[in-house]
C-alpha cells in the first residue's frame, strides 16, 4: 500500500472525529490530530484503534506518542506493513 | 510556583460508555499497575475515565513546566491514594520524574480532575463546570465563562480581557494585550466544560 492511499484513508477515519468541515480545508501531512482538526484527546484512543483495525496492524503505545500529525501516521502505518512484509 | 491543568469527561457521552468495556481502549490508557486499581472497583466507566482525566490534566500541568507533551498515556503514572469512591479523591503522578498531586470529583455525569505540580502541593483556585448543550460551541462559551470569573475575581473590566493561546499552545488571559499572572486551565468534553483559574 502506498503513502498516498494510507494518507486518503487515515483522512477518511479521522472525519469520523471532526465536528467542523472548516478544519479540513488546507489540510497537509504536517496537519496535527488533537490541535488543528480540533479532535478531543479523548478520542485519539479510539483513532489509534480504528489505525489498527483498518490497516491490520498494531500500533504500541510507544508508537502512539510518535503519531502526532497526518504525516506521522502515514510514516508509523507505513513502517509497520512494510515490517510486516519483511 | 505551581502550575495545574484540568480535563473533564462526559461519562454519559455513548463513546466514552462504551469504551470503558473495551479492553483494548483499557490497555492503551492504563498500565499495568492502574489496570488492577480498575479491576477492583465495580464502575469500570467510571474509574477509567477518572484515571484518563487526571493523566490529561497532568500532561497540561506539565506542558506550563516545560515538559514536552507525551501521547502515551502510560507516561502519566496515577496514583489514588485517597480513593473515597471513585467520583471524589486524591492522588499523586508522575511523567518524565516529574511530581504531580491530583485530586478529582465527579457526578454520575462527569468526572473533573486536577493536576499540580509537585509533590503534595496545591494551590488555591476557582473553578465553573457548566453544562454546555450540542448547539452552543464550547470553546466561546468556555472563554466567556472565563473571562466573567477573572474579571470578578479580579475586579478588571471583561471588555479589555481576552484569552488566548500562547506559542506552546498554553492558555494565557491578558488585560488590554498585557499577560496577566494568572494560571488558567480550559477543558470541554461532550455536554460539560470545565474552567478554572487562581
Amino acid at each position: 500500500m502506498d503513502k498516498g492511499t494510507i494518507e486518503a484513508k487515515i483522512i477518511e477515519l479521522l472525519k469520523r472525529y471532526t465536528r467542523n468541515d472548516e478544519v479540513w480545508m488546507n489540510i497537509h501531512s504536517g496537519t496535527r490530530i488533537i490541535e488543528d482538526l480540533k479532535i478531543n484527546s479523548a478520542r485519539v484512543v479510539d483513532v489509534i484503534i480504528d489505525i489498527e483495525d483498518t490497516f491490520n496492524i498494531m500500533v504500541s503505545n510507544e508508537l502512539m506518542d510518535k503519531i502526532k500529525t497526518i504525516g506521522d501516521a502515514v510514516n508509523v502505518i507505513a513502517d509497520s506493513k512494510n515490517a510486516m512484509s519483511a | 510556583m505551581i502550575f495545574f491543568g484540568n480535563d473533564i469527561v462526559d461519562l454519559l457521552l455513548p463513546d466514552n460508555k462504551e469504551k470503558s468495556k473495551d479492553s483494548r481502549v483499557i490497555e492503551k490508557i492504563l498500565n499495568e499497575r492502574e489496570r488492577k486499581n480498575l479491576s477492583a472497583i465495580p464502575d469500570h466507566c467510571g474509574l477509567l475515565w477518572t484515571f484518563w482525566a487526571c493523566k490529561e490534566a497532568v500532561c497540561k500541568a506539565a506542558v506550563k513546566l516545560g515538559l514536552p507533551k507525551s501521547g502515551n498515556p502510560h507516561e502519566y503514572e496515577i496514583e489514588f491514594t485517597d480513593l473515597l469512591s471513585n467520583r471524589k479523591g486524591a492522588g499523586s503522578a508522575k511523567y518524565l520524574n516529574t511530581d504531580f498531586t491530583v485530586q478529582f470529583a465527579g457526578t454520575s455525569s462527569y468526572v473533573h480532575a486536577i493536576a499540580f505540580s509537585g509533590k503534595g502541593k496545591t494551590s488555591e483556585y476557582i473553578t465553573s463546570i457548566e453544562f454546555v448543550d450540542s448547539s452552543t460551541d464550547a470553546s466561546i462559551f468556555a472563554k466567556e465563562v472565563l473571562l466573567t470569573s477573572v474579571s470578578d475575581c479580579y475586579s478588571i473590566e471583561k471588555k479589555k480581557l481576552a484569552c488566548h493561546k500562547n506559542e506552546l499552545g498554553i492558555p494565557i488571559i491578558t488585560n488590554n494585550n498585557v499577560v496577566l499572572d494568572i494560571d488558567i486551565s480550559l477543558s470541554h468534553d461532550g455536554n460539560w466544560l470545565a474552567v478554572i483559574h487562581n
